[in-house]
């Protein structure tokens, strides 16, 4: 899943206005962020499905960044830089938007997220399998970059109107939201 | 690379034309540890 944590991020603007939205977007896929170069390094692994390949065809082995503990201590980690700089508040929405991440993932992941890092205690993997099916799963990320986009948009025009500027930016952004995740999510579903 | 696509995307240039936007701006509270 990509481009659905972006629409929840989306989402979670609408209500929390007052933390940027671009901050709130890096925290959606701040555990994939990380796993980006512990991929690279050969320390977190995606493994091909047997008879099966494209989106969600993977077992993804990434027992630090998408282990609870690791999860806990990657939003952690953000929440406290956010902190410094916009507050508790903020700092909380963007741990939990963080957090947010592997409770998404754990819907769509095949049972392959660890508990303690590096799958410590060799303890039951976790996930929900909704990749089996990859057509929900791709519902599921467009009905969150819809929402996001849509709820963003209600939000954005509300600010604008208030501070007497003119709308149409606001519907601007939304519409590309809406565009940019249904694209990237259209990559994701067609990628072998 | 559709997730470094999305990342440039989203975080870059939707996040910088978000700052465009009048919304109200988070500070961290003075006064508090």
């Amino acid at each position: 899943m990509i481009a659905g944590h972006f629409g929840f991020a989306a989402l979670v603007k609408s209500r929390e206005r007052s933390t940027p939205l671009w901050m709130l977007m890096l925290a959606s896929v701040w555990l994939d962020v990380v796993f980006v170069p512990l991929f690279l390094a050969g320390i977190e692994t995606l493994q091909p499905m047997q008879g099966r390949s494209g989106y969600g065809a993977a077992v993804i082995h990434a027992d630090y960044t998408h282990s609870i503990v690791g999860m806990l201590a990657l939003s952690l980690l953000l929440a406290l830089v956010c902190w410094s700089r916009w507050g508790s508040r903020s700092a909380t929405v963007v741990g939990l938007v963080a957090v947010s991440h592997w409770a998404l993932d754990l819907i769509v992941h095949h049972a392959d997220m660890a508990v303690l890092p590096g799958n410590l205690g060799n303890l039951p993997r976790l996930g929900f399998g909704l990749w089996d099916y990859p057509m929900l799963a791709a519902a599921l990320e467009a009905l969150l970059v819809l929402l996001g986009a849509g709820f963003y948009r209600r939000a954005a025009r509300e600010v604008s109107i208030r501070a007497n500027r003119r709308p149409q930016w606001a519907t601007a952004v939304s519409v590309l939201i809406a565009t940019c995740g249904l694209f990237v999510l259209y990559l994701d579903v067609s990628s072998r | 690379m559709q997730f470094l696509l999305g990342v440039f995307l989203f975080v870059a240039v939707i996040g910088w034309l978000d700052t465009r936007l009048p919304w109200p701006v988070a500070k961290k509270e003075k006064g508090h540890l």
